[in-house]
């Protein structure tokens, strides 16, 4: 029998940087363009089976989606308390949802939520020039790593369009929840070679150790 | 692409219809014809329109607002390429390249918000979906509203959830006609005045009264959420500020339209009860949140059912005179905790500008620090009000049939004050200055007005007194009061939407004057 543990996950961030798409790419595997705006809170969960030699967990994400409207940020602290995560997104083509995320850093290190880990993830690269898309970066992958390494926070690059870096994304909130340690490095390292990878490669990128 | 009777396309087995929150399956029967009387009645309100508006707030103004952005031309066709545009523009304000205004700023901030909320609202609608010119122009329609009303009431902007409001209002009059709709529905306190404001402080107090009726009404359900550390603003928030138009039926949603027009938003209330009543077995049935935050969050077709969930919303008893008085006792709870902290704790007092993002906070805490107290005295306070249930249950069934509108207009005021004065005498001598204040507030639409002013400003609860003597206000208040009223408490027991919209229209014009 497989051990269970439940886990609160929390997405913050701008509105329109993505948060609903993202989660509705990792639950339902797909891309919408009809996501509503949040209201509140939406609220998924989602089983991720950890594999570790003998070792086997699962862990279940309890992910709380929130309003990106400023107006609802008195809100927040229902969801972000006791969090073991919270994944901060950003639109990697938008200044000001960059802007944002240090907010919202702040806001969880005011609040104390020190079991909290921070996850920094810019999202929608199928939109970047650089993968084929309109759009020009408008935060360079360097000044973000160095901020989210000055914070011990990780970052990642997804897109909820082409279904890139997600899987890989929430594998690694509930690796680290149980402490599990992935054997590839985290999926920014895709990200600065510039180039999408295929689906397949990211299936291989999301195994653990064993 | 087929739609629905209401206009929402169906997707079948498609990979879009995993993502299809609407529920195509209508009740058959009086769906058709409510439907067209409901428009009917539209028709009527809106061809009455003079009397409604009074002439002010200056239309011409607002044609002028309306004129200015078409010939933008920002709104009609190029929606991608305007929100990157207006990112761009944010942009450059923020980092002062420019020599635009603060005020120029805000409005590009708030545009760009509005562009990427209007491609989302009611996508599956096909006034606002797709390509061809219908969905186009829908959207404009929708941004145009948004947008005018935004510079029309900049204390209020814009707020995520209005979208949904407009939406509605628009797939059923024209785009001046919803503008009118929208400003009586957000500025009314009889609907949703002070649900978008910047603090939302409307939700925040709607949030604890709703609580609060749930503990009295259904109290293992409560205990049980309470348990799982559930707040009601997690739940609640979805349903009120777009006023239940995230449920999947929507004629059940059109029914709530009609029940909240004409009652106001004690049904808001009514209806969340309601469902919490439908679900009642499958949430003490999880056992832990996970399971049970989806059933409240994605509720399922089964459960809002017009047909079934219809009656059993006019079967849900919940007065609003009910409502009001648990309000009046958390603001008196409120006014309680500010002057005990006050005596324990002064220089608190500096920090009247705290972070409003501390308040659920510190909430908790006092209620934590304060517990035995504070709750003994709750349970005072709910026995008497369950206690003036009974009393007016008593006074309901004396009540003779044939009542004068007068005389029962004044019935109506006696019940009303009833329980908060039962709720005085329980209390004995604290606070009966304040009470009373509060009985004469509860007797007016404009309540939740004074109340709001009476909480920014403690010491100044007299200039609500002052409004009130307002001819103009108290006379519009009255009849609006009267009219909801004689209709709610009438002896015909169940009347249809229909009926009521038709008497209400009837009474509301009669009483123009």
């Amino acid at each position: 029998m497989d051990e269970v543990h439940t886990t609160k996950v929390v997405l913050l961030g701008r509105t329109g940087s993505g948060k609903t798409s993202l989660i509705v790419r990792y639950i339902s595997s797909v891309f919408s363009e009809n996501v509503k705006p949040t209201i509140g809170a939406a609220f998924s969960k989602k089983t991720v089976q950890l594999i570790h030699g003998e070792e086997r967990k699962q862990v279940v994400l309890a992910i709380w989606d929130t309003a990106g409207d400023e107006r609802y940020e008195s809100m927040a602290p229902l969801y972000y308390r006791n969090s073991s995560a919270a994944i901060i997104c950003f639109d990697l083509a938008d200044r000001q949802s960059y802007n944002k995320v240090d907010f919202w850093v702040k806001e969880l290190v005011e609040k104390v939520e020190q079991n909290c880990k921070l996850y920094i993830c810019g999202t929608k690269t199928d939109l970047l020039a650089e993968y084929g898309g309109p759009l020009k970066r408008a935060v360079g992958p360097t000044e973000v790593m160095a901020y989210a390494k000055k914070l011990n926070a990780k970052f990642v690059e997804t897109s909820s369009k082409s279904n890139y870096g997600i899987d890989d994304l929430f594998k690694l909130v509930a690796a680290d929840f149980a402490g599990f340690t992935l054997c590839e490095a985290p999926p920014i390292e895709d990200s600065l070679r510039l180039q999408e990878p295929n689906q397949t490669d990211v299936n291989e990128k999301s195994s653990c150790c064993f | 692409m087929q739609f629905d009777r209401f206009g929402f396309a169906i997707y079948g087995n498609t990979e879009e219809s995993q993502d299809d929150i609407r529920y195509h399956d209508y009740d058959e029967g009086s769906v058709d014809s409510n439907f067209l009387t409901t428009q009917r009645v539209w028709e009527k309100i809106v061809n009455n329109w003079e009397k409604y508006t009074n002439g002010s707030p200056n239309k011409e103004m607002v044609k002028m607002v309306y004129h200015d952005l078409v010939d933008v031309n920002i709104s009609e066709y190029c929606i991608d390429h305007a929100i990157i545009t207006l990112s761009k523009y944010e942009c450059s304000s923020s980092i002062e390249s420019s020599n635009m205004t603060a005020k120029t700023a805000a409005r590009i901030s708030i545009m760009r918000q509005i562009m990427v909320d209007i491609g989302r609202s009611f996508p599956t609608h096909r006034k606002f979906m797709g390509d061809l010119a219908e969905g186009k122009e829908g959207r404009a329609q929708l941004f145009r509203l948004l947008m005018v009303y935004a510079l029309y009431n900049p204390s209020i902007g814009y707020c995520q959830g209005m979208a949904f409001i407009a939406g509605m209002l628009l797939m059923h009059m024209n785009e001046e006609d919803a503008f009118w709709s929208m400003v009586s529905l957000f500025e009314k306190s009889k609907y949703l005045r002070g649900y978008f404001d910047k603090s939302l402080s409307r939700i925040h107090r709607n949030a604890e009264v709703f609580w609060r009726i749930l503990e009295q009404k259904m109290p293992k359900l409560w205990h049980h959420l309470d348990d799982m550390k559930i707040h009601p603003l997690m739940f609640i928030t979805q349903w009120f500020m777009t006023l239940y138009t995230s449920l999947p039926c929507w004629d059940t949603v059109l029914c709530i339209w009609d029940m909240t027009l004409f009652e106001g938003t004690s049904t808001l209330f009514r209806i969340a009860i309601t469902i919490m009543m439908q679900l009642e077995d499958e949430l003490l049935g999880a056992t832990n949140l996970t399971d049970l935050m989806p059933c409240i969050l994605k509720i399922s077709p089964k459960i809002v059912k017009k047909s079934k969930f219809i009656p059993a919303v006019r079967k849900t008893v919940l007065p609003e005179w009910e409502i009001e008085a648990v309000q009046a006792i958390i603001h008196e709870d409120k006014a309680d905790e500010v002057a005990k902290r006050k005596r324990l704790e002064p220089e608190l007092d500096e920090l009247g500008s705290r972070d409003k993002r501390s308040r659920i906070d510190e909430t908790q805490a006092v209620v934590t620090s304060d517990n035995q107290v504070s709750e003994s005295s709750l349970l005072q306070k709910l026995a008497g009000i369950i206690s003036g249930t009974k009393e007016i249950k008593k006074h309901k069934a004396r009540r003779t049939s044939q009542i004068t509108p007068k005389r029962r207009q004044n019935d109506i005021r006696r019940r009303r004050a009833k329980p908060v004065m039962i709720e005085m005498k329980n209390l004995g001598n604290v606070k009966v200055d304040n009470l009373a204040s509060n009985v004469s507030m509860l007797n007016n639409p404009l309540y939740s007005d004074a109340k709001s002013r009476s909480i920014n400003n403690q010491e100044n609860t007299f200039s609500f007194r002052k409004e009130l003597n307002n001819d103009q206000l108290f006379k519009t208040a009255r009849n609006d009061w009267f009219c909801s009223s004689a209709i709610t408490n009438s002896p015909d027991v169940e009347m249809s939407d229909f009926n009521k919209q038709s008497v209400r229209l009837k009474l509301e014009l009669e009483n123009v004057d």
